[in-house]
């Protein structure tokens, strides 16, 4: 079968711009929420554990070259086990990719549409994602390539115009709490790194697999740059306490932004405008990851008649929820879908050694 | 002339031989040794031809019967005068007095080839398909009583537009010649200005009843060998029964046919096109049009002129990325004002928006519709301004656009905000120096600008993602439509949004995996 | 690059189709184009929902907000569900894009012409602020357009009785902006509404713009935005809006109103304002004027930059403040004949400088002391330098410990120019 290849610095930025794509604009909020004025430590405490996941998946991933995670998932853990991980693991990212589908489209609702059902917004991102799905991870790796360039220098200009206005003495006193804040924010503050979770299925894909960890670390860390630095202004901007209030901090922080001589106003929809780009290509990954394991899973040479029956789920899922709140409730429980599945990694690739996987 | 010639090779991409299936009456493949019957088998085949020439005429002391036959219109008289008919009737005696007895009917013909026919490009022929080809090429076939085959004599030469500079790609620097209809004239402009003997053209054959001269050229141990044999593998798979222009030929060589982006590039200027040959492209010429088609062409490719090479690169840099921008202008301007206007005032500034509601103050039509009608009479002005004769062309532009938009304006049928806005879109899409990619531009943004009215900035964003599903999903010839940008080749990207100093450029584009990859020395090695 | 492959890179990836003919469809299966893209257009060929043209759009640019004394109003005669003990005044200020757009074109400078203002006013009365406004739908017969709204204006009695309620649809709601000003009116918001500018076309656009002055006169009271109220609304500090009355042709912004609690507890005077921008460190520009060292005369020092810092001190359970104040300027008016070069003169109009600075963070300092809001912001460098003290006093800070708190001013003046003259 051939596959398509994918380069290391592709593997960064769609781990980047993955992670960013679904969490990005709620984030500061809910870090917030559990760690207060020092949630910037947790994101750092989070982004470490972070890295802990991408090295057990590596090194998983170098004892079953060119396969993926359903893939070795029997050999690894024995066969009855790893069907039931791989099932979980499909349900995962069918869930990740209606939560951002979900997620994303409220905001649109909220922010940009008064009057136009949320049903149309989802349908119309969502078959524009299936378009680019059908193509394989090719395409959405160079998509990755394509809509980076355009967002970080936006993302660079809003946050370097933000900084004259953001009163860093916000982050002061630095933990007078003690550790415990930042205890309870490593939670929030290792889920919004999920988008590395993609490396499970696209590692093999890589056409330099060795590189799959420092790829994949630099798309950590480029996450993990615009996270402290957009937590640090939130804070600095609104403080901690009305940080925990904000359901959407990150657009609240472009609103509050002050242009010199106001060119424009209400930049928040520019800023979701262009936000678009990312969240959906975090969706379209989380997409194909799902066809592409659900292929594999069955045993199918190709995934795209897979993109149709994988289409609905994710639209019946993401359409489930009935309010705000319950969207809240399926990130959390995404959440820690994502903690549990890690710790079983990280503690598998730990016991590699003691333990070896069988051949498969 | 004598370099215009029909290709020696035999033609490799076809190995059926073209035409001749179709006929009731099937010819016998081969000539004969008896003239006359060889002359009526031709007189056959060209029958009712008024323009095919058939002189017969006695050789030499021994008066054998030959003849020559040649399209009139298609042969440069004055060398068929010289080089054939006078050497044959007259300054054969002088050979026959030397001594030579060749004149035997079996040796004849070959002693007549190496004595007395003074053109320069003689080629034997036996097939009478293959004779037949020649002549209507504008070759004459010289026969003569006895021998087995036909002597081809090129002499073409036909009434032909000369050089001149070719006129959709000026430039204020640069050579000042373009290519012109000859095939074999077009070829020559880019071996003069390539003396590598490693440029290759290969010759083939195109169409079935049209016979098209074509010409395949590459660098050998510059391109990718594989790239020539995908070349050769797609124009083999053209059977049609004719081709009349590049055009033809990029249609069906294209990777996408739904795609609305050229995915070969066609240029007129033989500077251009060596410079793809240098880069590791191949080029394709036809006889017939002026236009060379270069492939693979990738997006970037139309940005560029070959100027940029040729000025300073601070200000060659500054065009590409005008040019860059000038197409995202060209494309979005009209979507996003209509999204901004209908969907999203608040984005615009106070004082614009005010300015903008007034303006608006009771139009009979919403503002998507406007700007869709707009675009719509600015492309008929503008094919009208193409279609009709240049004098009066100018005038459709005038009036289309003054005194129309003028009076749309005044009498509150449309806004002046679009009027603008349509203007700007128009001008922008003129900067763009490869035509067919401007009209790729034009075209997409209707489907933008209905996007836009019916889901604001979103639906100009899906829009955008749309594109450029399609564009990363594109590939030319094995090539990343998309390359060099992506995937990421910073190596290259100092000659692709701008054009880095010309000592800088030291490698071929990597997208096109050329055999040589370095075509300069870095300043050190070169002595600098 | 990968250099394996080759062989392979020139079929178009990822595509199962026979390696002879052509591809039809670069990489897209032709499905995958056709349903999706078809299925798209499809599906949104029924759309517009959203579409409100620009020209019937009614541009909001500014909104009065006042209480009203529960009464039956016209709006009020048909209560809709249930009416809370609280009535509200909303003024909306709609712009007439086609009268101002026009005016200016014809009138040229037209300042005395009898023209109509191009702006409108529209008054209503509910329980709620949205209900308000949209009982005003059905008297402009655009749709209100929020997005530009720039100038909020609170009546005084409303402030007074706290005004947190009533912005709430602001902060909630999508479309106002977050840049948008806000301002307390010296008695009735709509006094303040319907003066009509000379310069600026828009009374909004009036009241917006006379900030850019604020480098000018340090009696500016600070800017003050939704986000900031809101902000220390929810974090519970006391707060400062500027001001503005309201005369016959024109209005005055100056002073601020002082809020603790959410709820307007007094007014700060217009060198009382000075004197908190320095507190606060939000001095843009400015004069002072100083006696004369030397004399009785009048000088004046221009601020051209201006930084404050403070810091906090605690020894036995007394709070002291030091405010640090650094400020380059230029000396721009000398009524009297010494030589203003003279380094000893110059050294002693620092020091009356220093001391002006001085008596107007006082003033500011016990003005605000005496209302116990805390509104500069003390408590936070409290709560930074010593967030254990803090976290002891926290609770009394602002009625016990900020009434008693102790400021030092250590002034850092330095004449950079003089102008063209000794």
């Amino acid at each position: 079968m051939v596959q398509d290849r994918i380069a290391s610095i592709q593997l960064t930025l769609l781990v980047a711009m993955t992670a960013i794509g679904t969490h990005y604009l709620a984030m500061p909020g809910f870090v917030a929420r559990a760690a207060g004025r020092d949630g910037w430590l947790s994101l750092l405490a989070g982004a470490a554990v972070a890295g802990l996941g991408v090295w057990a998946v590596a090194s998983i991933s170098r004892r079953f070259p060119d396969k993926t995670v359903v893939q070795y998932n029997p050999a690894l853990f024995g066969r009855i086990p790893g069907v039931f991980l791989n099932i979980w693991l499909l349900a995962h990212f069918t869930l990740a990719a209606a939560f951002g589908l979900r997620f994303f489209g409220d905001v649109l609702k909220l922010f940009l549409f008064d009057r136009t059902p949320l049903e149309v917004i989802m349908i119309a991102m969502l078959l524009t994602a299936a378009y680019a799905v059908r193509h394989g991870v090719n395409v959405l790796a160079r998509l990755a390539e394509v809509f980076f360039p355009v967002v970080i220098p936006f993302w660079g200009i809003t946050m370097f115009f933000l900084q004259m206005q953001v009163d860093y003495a916000n982050l002061l006193p630095v933990m007078d709490q003690g550790l415990k804040p930042v205890a309870r924010g490593i939670f929030p503050g290792y889920m919004v790194f999920q988008g590395y979770g993609l490396m499970l299925f696209i590692t093999p894909l890589l056409q330099d697999s060795s590189q799959a960890m420092r790829a994949a670390l630099g798309g950590i860390a480029i996450t993990l740059f615009i996270y402290l630095v957009t937590f640090t202004g939130a804070v600095g901007i609104f403080g901690a306490q009305h940080l925990t209030l904000l359901i959407y901090p990150v657009v609240d922080l472009v609103r509050a932004l002050t242009l010199p001589e106001m060119i424009i106003e209400r930049q928040e929809i520019l800023l979701l405008s262009v936000w678009i780009l990312v969240s959906f290509l975090a969706l379209a990954v989380a997409f194909y990851l799902v066809s592409f394991g659900a292929s594999q899973v069955l045993g199918l040479k190709e995934f795209s008649p897979m993109v149709y029956l994988v289409l609905p789920l994710v639209y019946l899922a993401a359409i489930l929820p009935p309010n705000a709140a319950q969207v809240i409730a399926l990130s959390r429980m995404l959440g820690g879908s994502f903690v549990l599945l890690s710790a079983i990694y990280i503690l598998r690739a730990g016991l590699l050694g003691l333990w070896p996987a069988r051949r498969a | 002339m004598s370099s215009r010639r029909v290709p020696k090779k035999p033609l490799p991409l076809r190995p059926a031989d073209p035409g001749g299936q179709t006929k009731k009456e099937e010819p016998p493949p081969v000539l004969t040794r008896d003239l006359a019957r060889n002359l009526e088998i031709l007189k056959q085949a060209l029958a009712e031809s008024s323009d095919v020439v058939f002189r017969e005429f006695a050789v030499g002391s021994r008066y054998l019967p030959a003849a020559v036959v040649f399209v009139d219109g298609l042969v440069d008289k004055q060398m068929l005068d010289r080089d054939l008919l006078e050497a044959l009737m007259l300054e054969l005696a002088l050979v026959e007095r030397a001594g030579a007895g060749c004149l035997e009917p079996e040796a004849a013909m070959a002693c007549l080839k190496q004595r007395a026919v003074t053109a320069g490009e003689v080629r034997e022929s036996r097939d009478l398909e293959d004779l037949i080809t020649f002549i209507l090429s504008g070759d004459t076939a010289f026969l003569v009583q006895g021998a087995g085959y036909a002597l081809v004599v090129n002499t073409r030469g036909w009434k032909m537009r000369g050089l001149e500079e070719p006129v959709n790609e000026p430039t204020i620097r640069g050579p000042k010649e373009g290519f012109s209809e000859t095939v074999r004239v077009n070829t020559a402009l880019v071996r003069r200005l390539v003396r590598d003997p490693r440029l290759k053209i290969e010759g083939m054959r195109l169409g079935r009843r049209s016979r098209t001269d074509c010409a395949v050229a590459f660098i050998e141990g510059v391109v990718n060998p594989d790239l020539v044999a995908e070349v050769r593998r797609r124009l083999a798979t053209i059977d049609i029964d004719f081709i009349m222009e590049t055009g033809d030929i990029e249609q069906m060589l294209e990777d996408s046919v739904l795609s609305p982006f050229p995915q070969m590039q066609h240029t007129e200027r033989p500077d251009k096109a060596a410079a793809a040959l240098m880069e590791g492209r191949v080029a394709i010429l036809v006889d017939g049009t002026p236009f060379a088609l270069l492939a693979p062409a990738t997006f970037s490719q139309f940005f560029q002129s070959p100027e940029d090479y040729y000025q300073r690169w601070e200000l060659a840099s500054f065009l590409r990325l005008l040019r860059v921008f000038a197409s995202y202008v060209a494309t979005f301007t009209p979507a996003i004002y209509v999204a901004l206007v209908s969907y999203h005032p608040g984005l615009l500034p106070t004082p614009l928006a005010l300015s903008i509601a007034a303006s608006r103050e009771g139009m009979p039509l919403p503002i998507m519709l406007e700007a869709l009608a707009m675009e719509f009479f600015f492309e008929v002005f503008r094919e009208a301004g193409t279609r009709l004769p240049r004098a009066v062309g100018q005038t459709v532009g005038i009036v289309g656009g003054l005194i129309i938009g003028q009076a749309a304006v005044m009498a509150r049928l449309v806004s002046p905000a679009t009027v603008i806005v349509v203007a700007l879109t128009a001008m922008a899409s003129f900067v763009i120096p490869a035509y067919d990619m401007a009209i790729a531009f034009r075209l997409l943004r209707f489907p933008l600008l209905f996007a836009a009215g019916i889901l604001g900035l979103f639906g100009v964003m899906l829009g955008f993602i749309i594109i450029n599903i399609h564009m990363v999903a594109l590939n030319t010839f094995g090539t990343v439509y998309l390359s060099t940008f992506v995937p990421y080749q910073p190596r290259a990207w100092k000659d692709l949004l701008i054009r880095g100093p010309a000592r800088t450029l030291r490698h071929r584009p990597e997208m096109l995996h050329p055999q040589d990859e370095v075509r300069q020395a870095s300043r050190k090695e070169s002595g600098w | 690059m990968e250099v394996s492959g080759r062989g392979n890179r020139l079929k178009t990836p990822g595509r199962k189709s026979g390696s002879s003919g052509f591809y039809l469809l670069a990489g897209a299966g032709k499905p995958s184009l056709v349903a999706c893209l078809a299925a798209l257009l499809l599906f949104l060929a029924s759309g517009c929902w959203d579409r409100v043209e620009i020209e019937d759009r009614a541009f909001v640019l500014a909104s009065g907000l006042d209480w009203a004394a529960p009464s039956p109003a016209r709006e009020s005669l048909e209560p809709a569900g249930y009416v809370g003990d609280r009535q509200y005044r909303l003024t909306i200020q709609v712009v007439e894009p086609a009268k101002m757009i026009g005016g200016q074109a014809g009138g040229g400078g037209g300042g005395g012409t009898t023209q109509e203002a191009p702006f409108w006013n529209v008054s209503t009365i509910s329980g709620s602020i949205f209900a308000a406004i949209r009982n005003l739908a059905t008297r402009v017969e655009r749709v209100p357009d929020f997005s530009h709204m720039a100038v909020i204006v609170v009546g005084e009695e409303l402030a007074r009785r706290g005004m947190g309620d009533a912005l709430d649809v602001f902060t909630r709601d999508n479309e106002v902006r977050r840049h948008a000003s806000i301002y307390v009116a010296k008695g009735e918001t709509t006094d303040v509404l319907k003066v009509k500018p000379k310069l600026a076309s828009v009374n909004a656009s009036y009241l917006h713009e006379l900030f850019t002055n604020s480098f000018k006169t340090s009696r500016f009271p600070p800017r003050a935005d939704m986000d900031y109220v809101e902000s220390s609304m929810v974090t519970g500090r006391s707060f400062v809006l500027p001001r503005v009355v309201a005369g016959k042709q024109d209005v005055k912004l100056a002073g601020g109103a002082v809020f603790k609690g959410g709820r307007m507890v007094g007014w700060l005077g217009e060198t009382e304002v000075a004197g908190y921008n320095w507190l606060a460190n939000l001095v843009k520009g400015g004069e002072l004027v100083v006696p004369c060292p030397w004399g009785s005369a009048v000088e004046v020092y221009e601020i051209n930059t201006a930084k404050t810092r403070l810091l906090p001190l605690v020894e036995d359970g007394q709070v002291t403040f030091i405010l640090v104040v650094k400020t380059e300027g230029t000396f721009a008016e000398h009524q009297d004949a010494h030589d203003a070069l003279s380094p000893q003169y110059l050294r002693d109009f620092e020091a009356a400088t220093g001391a002006a600075v001085n008596e107007h963070v006082q003033a500011a300092l016990r003005r605000l002391q005496g209302l116990r809001a805390d509104a500069t912001g003390l408590g936070q460098a409290l709560e930074r330098r010593y967030p254990g003290y803090w976290s002891q006093v926290k609770e009394r800070w602002e009625d016990e410990i900020f009434p008693t708190v102790e400021l030092r001013v250590e002034p850092h003046i330095y004449v950079r120019r003089v102008g063209t003259q000794r």
